[in-house]
């Protein structure tokens, strides 16, 4: 398959569109799941970060630009820190006030617990917070894993071309055994394009349980650290999240036809609005904190 | 090296450190838990060709 041709694609063409993020973060627009229940009553997740049958996924059709010092085909100019977000499951503040985001981050004992990141890293030239490039990674255990190549090089992802992504969450058995984290940040390139990063039981992942107000967030994170926030830079195209565990296999059928893997979906949008109501039949819709992304034809 | 897993570091500045491998990736980083001289435990980020089964 021909990297960053977006030849899987069976539903792009003309007449899409899709969300809209600068990456500067100068505007709040974060897309939020409250995954709550009974809110006020308890923190139970309706889809927890291993799912509810050990497996939480998402495939996302998305084109990044590569948060840079100037505007190029490739890049977008931003002059503040270049964390980003493209999805993470997370506590979240009900407030959404700056500062306090360490506070909602690090919300069991002052330390991070029960999370799941996947997007790039500012980690290039003088590394993070401004580092340049940036490189797809999996954020867990207070750590950033990226990938490298076979010269141990860290990779990139295809900036300012549209590619598919997946991520898997799951566990070695339902609600027990070790973690595993699966990020395929290009699902046309060669089969070794996927970041895994695997944790122990050993090392006390998740014993905080549910943070106090889980939740899915897209395009901005909930932690509100600096000002600007973690922001995606780029377009989203497509959402599509199961509560299930999905192969590689099973992400490019769901591209080549949603659907056709005949797993779980949870949420589901492949025309963007200003609603990303549920298209799935599941009534798991967002809302935005802040106000909407822009809405581009693409 | 497999999760759980004894190890030892075998070169830089954490050599001769011994500890139990909670983190494995696909690229072939650890975090290995490890028993510092304070008797406090330390996480510690090692590739797997920095260490040897103990």
């Amino acid at each position: 398959m021909t990297q960053g041709a977006n030849t899987l694609s069976a539903t792009g063409g003309s007449g899409q569109t899709a969300l809209s993020w600068p990456g500067d973060g100068a505007v709040r627009s974060m897309l939020t799941w409250d995954l709550r229940i009974n809110p006020g009553v308890n923190n139970a997740p309706m889809l927890p970060l291993y799912g509810t049958n050990n497996g939480l996924s998402f495939l996302f059709r998305v084109r990044p630009y590569l948060k840079s010092t100037s505007n190029t085909a490739t890049s977008r100019a931003t002059s503040n820190e270049r964390y980003w977000t493209l999805f993470f499951w997370s506590n979240r503040s009900l407030t959404d006030t700056q500062p306090g985001g360490n506070a909602i981050f690090q919300w069991h004992s002052g330390q991070p617990d029960t999370y799941a990141g996947m997007h790039p890293y500012p980690d290039g030239g003088a590394g993070a917070p401004f580092g340049i490039p940036q490189h797809p990674e999996v954020s867990v255990l207070s750590n950033d894993f990226t990938d490298t190549d076979a010269s141990g090089n860290p990779v990139e992802w295809t900036w300012g071309d549209w590619v598919w992504c997946g991520g898997t969450l799951f566990r070695d058995g339902l609600n027990s055994g070790n973690f595993h984290h699966v990020f395929y940040y290009d699902l046309e390139r060669a089969t070794g394009d996927q970041i895994t990063v695997d944790l122990s039981t050993g090392s006390g992942w998740t014993s905080g349980g549910n943070p106090p107000v889980p939740s899915i967030t897209m395009g901005q994170s909930p932690f509100k650290t600096y000002t600007g926030d973690e922001s995606f830079c780029g377009e989203i195209a497509q959402i599509h999240i199961f509560d299930a565990l999905l192969t590689r296999a099973n992400f490019v059928s769901e591209i080549g036809s949603p659907g056709a893997s005949g797993k779980q979906i949870w949420y589901r949008n492949t025309s963007p609005d200003s609603t990303m109501a549920d298209q799935s039949g599941q009534a798991h819709h967002p809302f935005w904190v802040g106000t909407a992304a822009s809405v581009i034809s693409i | 090296m497999e999760l759980d897993q004894t190890v030892e570091v075998t070169e830089g500045f954490f050599a001769g450190l011994k500890g139990q491998v909670i983190v494995r990736t696909g690229s072939g980083a650890l975090i290995v838990r490890v028993k510092a001289p304070s008797s406090e435990s330390a996480d510690i980020k090692v590739s797997e060709a920095q260490v040897k089964a103990a």
